[in-house]
């Protein structure tokens, strides 16, 4: 009685592992595609504000092809990323697409302090300006005092020249 | 001996000219030329990196290999999408004039970001599986590009004129418009005919 009990007992458990895991696993997968399927996306979305990023920094004077190169190796690593998700592969997928938005995040990062130093350096380009309005205010100046005594010279040489007369 | 009007011409002369050379500097920082039209370019080349010796008569299971490429002449840096579709004859080619793209389904995307002047190139490795041919009728079931596999699921008829099974690929361009923060159909794009056959 014991015995046919625990047996009884035994396959009541079996079947309700494996009832649990016919219910469990289904459930756990397409979780990981859609995970999956959200990294990509929010790697996308990185690479997009890190382009922006490097936008703003070039129109702030930043050459960024060194940026915009690795931009591309991460828009690479993305379409890898795309690849591996249409062929079932979640979990490589995943990982890929952390690296890509990694990537992204370094160049956006590089692209603001790189406009950051740009716009600080802009000063210089003021003093330029500065330096250009006083040279050709000190050239105008000089050139008015020449003018100034070039008139009285030329006054002295045409009273100096007296007129002769012819008898 | 010159009249002194004259010399006070030649004076403010030379200060004009003085003031001239005192504010290049500044407007050689600032200005910029014009640079003319801006456009982009979208090509494809052969295993040579030449136009030439393009894949065109395919067969199942074969690799074949050309290269994109991608130039940017827009003034400024830009983030290019290179769409990659697969058809048959009769699916809808891209509206270069309407700037509409062909309704064909994404299969692959190189995204590229170019500064001014700058040019890209990109091997396309593709293949073709489960080719099968049933009278006057092909079907495509799968392509691989790259490394990613993409079920196409696409038939051609048999073309009596041409003598084959015709199939298409497409290479589009797509930029991306920071303000919108979208990507639009630049109007461009280049495709390859291939027949298919039993490679027998």
């Amino acid at each position: 009685m014991f015995l046919l009990r625990s047996v009884s007992l035994f396959f009541v458990s079996v079947f309700v592992v494996c009832f649990a895991v016919a219910v469990v696993i289904p459930t756990v997968h397409p979780v990981l595609g859609e995970d999956a399927g959200a990294r990509v996306a929010e790697a996308e979305a990185a690479l997009r504000g890190a382009f922006r990023d490097v936008l703003d920094a070039e129109k702030s004077g930043v050459n960024v092809s060194g940026l915009a190169g690795r931009l591309t190796v991460a828009g690479a690593v993305l379409s890898e990323a795309e690849g591996a998700l249409n062929s079932g592969n979640s979990t490589g997928a995943g990982v890929l697409a952390d690296s890509c938005r990694a990537l992204a995040d370094g160049v956006g990062a590089d692209a603001r302090v790189l406009k950051s130093e740009a716009v600080a350096g802009m000063g210089g380009w003021w003093v330029l300006v500065l330096l250009s309005g006083v040279g050709a205010g000190a050239f105008l100046a000089s050139l008015y005092v020449v003018w100034r005594w070039f008139r009285k010279y030329y006054a002295r040489k045409l009273v100096g020249g007296r007129p002769e007369v012819s008898a | 001996m010159w009249p002194l009007g004259a010399c006070k011409q030649a004076f403010y002369v030379v200060g004009l000219l003085g003031i001239i050379l005192f504010s290049i500097p500044t407007a050689v920082s600032y200005v910029r030329l014009p640079s003319g039209e801006p456009f982009s370019e979208l090509y494809v080349l052969g295993p040579g990196h030449m136009a030439s010796d393009y894949p065109f008569n395919v067969s199942e299971g074969e690799n074949y290999l050309v290269y994109l490429g991608v130039g940017n002449h827009l003034g400024a840096a830009a983030y290019y999408g290179v769409y990659v579709k697969f058809g048959n004859a009769s699916d809808a080619l891209p509206n270069a004039t309407a700037g509409v793209s062909s309704p064909l389904p994404l299969l692959y995307e190189y995204r590229v970001f170019l500064t001014d002047g700058q040019t890209w190139e990109a091997p396309l490795n593709f293949s073709f599986s489960d080719v099968a041919f049933d009278g006057n009728v092909s079907f495509v079931r799968n392509i691989r590009i790259n490394d990613a596999v993409f079920d196409v699921e696409k038939m051609a008829r048999w073309d009596n004129s041409s003598s084959g099974f015709y199939f298409r690929m497409l290479a589009e361009l797509w930029v991306y418009d920071a303000k919108s923060d979208g990507f639009g159909f630049n109007g461009r794009f280049v495709s390859l005919w291939f027949n298919v056959t039993s490679g027998v």
